[in-house]
């Protein structure tokens, strides 16, 4: 089976005045199609650069990425965003939203930008917000709704375009206990059910060990973390 | 592949969001897009009025006018002049010469009815009311036959007093000029300024060039106005007619005029206006092109984060740089149409306080408009440059 993502020697520094910090050191692993993978590490540990460079939106200085089989050296700026577009989803953390936009423009978006026709997207965009239980609150602008509610639409967002990866940077971060666990049980569910491979960077745990495989980063370098009890 | 729609459904929601400080950002090219349309139009509205005074004289008349000459000191000599006479030996010597007006142009007591005012009074013959195809409201103008009579025909204004101060009929009633009785046998229809003739008409006072210098007691000419044939070089007719006059009366000094001269000239002036105000207009327009510059380099700073956001979703370099050239038209469309606008309202108080016709062609108002979306265009270029080259990262972290 072709890995969704293939990482081989993948290196990232960052220029700090006359000083080069490694962000990420001779990172290499593999995530295939459906697949759980939670990565979890202490604050700078390069979590953030990982997602960063997964989700085609900064570049490693040395090392190698393959998407779903395709290199990503070589692809230029536009190439770039289209395999973004249509190979993977996001769910940030604080869930980002275009402020302008309602709910179900928010979730279209992705599609819009696909080229397909608006009253299409809108259609798909209703659909994945009833699918996460928020088809009521599909005309609200996202000021209007609450932090548990901004995450069901980015979820519904990263899931529009039906992505082969969904990369998830602490979803559940600043939701409420309860919040968060319906949150976490809706991207188990949503992964399961779609066979979308996702990629979780938590610092919790628990929703760690509801992964299928567990890495852990330190220092930049990657290596793998405990394995979760058969679920 | 770019998504025009979206874009521009960001662009409307986005100005809409910042409204007040687009209004503010517009007001400046508002102004300068007024400045360029009330130009134009202006220019247009003031060479249509000049050029009309010469409707119907055209424009192949001459003045020739009378500059006193210095005399000696202490001497007690008339000083040289024109007279009747010599302004038909003109006419006859002269064959590039059709038709010749004299005019007596002197200011004096008109009085009707036990009131009395200083008005202008104008001593001419029948050539006058040819050469200036002059109408008449009422009654008749003056003829050959009237040399010498006691009549006189009064402008529109002069008109209006006389009837204003009598049972309404003016022909027929009778007035005084400088003491000497005159019946009214016409009224001039409107006619403010009329070919060459320096004054206003309508408050003018005609009457037979001879019963003018009785009135006076001076049989001086001081200008003549003189229709040469079509096709006569203006300046060569004008040279001639000088050299005849200054020839046969000794130390006369003749100075001419002609309309396509003071066409030519006020075509000259008109350019000079058209530059100081498409100056003017420029650099107003300069400043609203940096207010809306500012303002959308403002939006960039401040919608970093969402910039960041639609990278990441899938928005190329051109949906942003788009987005925000749509922004920058749109403002500036707004700030057109309200200049255009702002122009033309302008232009027509400054047209009905200085009583010349309204007039702004289609074509001034659509040259406003695309000045104002070429700057919106031009302005919104850098911002949205700047907005497409943010690294999607390096927005996505930022605190907007």
């Amino acid at each position: 089976m072709t890995p969704i993502i293939h990482l081989e020697g993948l290196t990232k520094r960052y220029r700090v005045g006359p000083d080069t910090i490694p962000a990420l050191v001779d990172v290499s692993c593999e995530v295939f199609p459906g697949e759980f993978v939670a990565i979890s590490g202490p604050s700078g540990s390069g979590k953030s650069t990982l997602l960063n460079l997964l989700g085609l939106l900064d570049r490693a200085d040395t090392g190698r990425y393959l998407l779903d089989g395709r290199d990503v050296a070589a692809a230029g700026d536009d190439e770039l965003t289209l395999l973004r577009n249509r190979k993977l989803g996001f769910v940030f953390q604080n869930s980002p939203m275009l402020p302008r936009l309602t709910a179900m423009e928010n979730v279209a978006v992705p599609l819009v930008y696909r080229g397909e026709s608006p009253r299409a997207a809108a259609a798909e965009a209703e659909r994945q917000l009833a699918r996460v239980g928020l088809g009521a609150v599909a005309g609200h602008r996202p000021g209007q709704l609450s932090g548990g509610q901004l995450q069901r639409v980015a979820l519904a967002r990263a899931l529009v375009g039906r992505p082969k990866l969904v990369l998830a940077d602490e979803p559940t971060a600043s939701l409420d206990l309860a919040t968060a666990g319906e949150m976490m049980a809706l991207l188990i569910d949503l992964n399961r059910a779609a066979g979308t491979a996702l990629v979780l960077i938590t610092h919790d745990p628990e929703d760690a060990a509801r992964a299928d495989r567990q890495l852990v980063l330190e220092a930049g370098r990657l290596r793998a973390g405990p394995v979760p009890a058969a679920r | 592949m770019t998504s025009p729609t979206l874009n521009l459904r960001i662009a409307c929601a986005s100005l809409q969001d910042a409204w007040r400080r687009n209004l503010l950002a517009l007001t400046g090219l508002a102004v300068g897009v007024g400045a360029v349309v009330a130009m134009l139009a202006l220019t247009l509205i003031v060479r249509r009025e000049a050029l009309r005074q010469f409707d119907r004289s055209g424009l192949d008349v001459l003045a020739l006018r009378q500059v006193s000459a210095p005399s000696a000191a202490g001497s007690a000599r008339r000083p040289p002049a024109i007279d009747l006479e010599l302004a038909r030996r003109l006419a006859a010597a002269q064959p590039a010469l059709e038709l010749v007006a004299p005019v007596m142009q002197r200011r004096g007591a008109v009085a009707f009815d036990g009131r009395r005012a200083q008005a202008e009074v104008l001593g001419v013959t029948e050539e006058f009311f040819e050469l200036n195809g002059l109408e008449l409201a009422e009654g008749r103008g003056l003829t050959a036959l009237d040399r010498g009579q006691p009549y006189a025909v009064l402008g529109r204004g002069q008109a209006a007093a006389l009837r204003a101060a009598g049972d309404g009929a003016v022909v027929g009633r009778q007035l005084t000029v400088e003491g000497r009785v005159l019946t009214v046998v016409g009224v001039l229809a409107p006619a403010r300024a009329i070919g060459l003739h320096a004054g206003d008409l309508d408050q003018a006072v005609l009457t037979d060039v001879v019963t003018c210098a009785r009135a006076f007691g001076q049989a001086e000419i001081d200008v003549l106005y003189a229709r040469h044939r079509a096709g006569g070089v203006t300046d060569e007719v004008a040279r001639a007619a000088v050299d005849y006059l200054q020839a046969a009366v000794d130390g006369l000094v003749v100075q001419p005029t002609s309309a396509a001269a003071l066409v030519a000239e006020m075509e000259r002036q008109l350019r000079l206006f058209t530059l100081l105000l498409g100056a003017t207009g420029s650099i107003a327009l300069v400043l609203g092109a940096a207010g809306i510059m500012n303002s959308l380099l403002l939006a960039v700073a401040e919608r970093r984060r969402e910039i960041g956001l639609r990278r990441a979703l899938g928005a190329l370099r051109g949906d942003i740089q788009a987005q925000f050239l749509y922004e920058a038209v749109m403002l500036c469309a707004v700030g057109g149409l309200l200049g255009v606008i702002l122009g033309a309202a302008t232009t027509r108080i400054i047209a009905a306080r200085a009583q010349w016709e309204f007039a702004v062609s289609p074509a001034t108002l659509l040259l406003g408009f695309g000045v104002a979306v070429a700057v919106g265009a031009a302005a919104g270029f850098f911002p949205a440059h700047q907005a497409a080259r943010l690294d999607p990262v390096v927005a996505m972290k930022s605190d907007h």
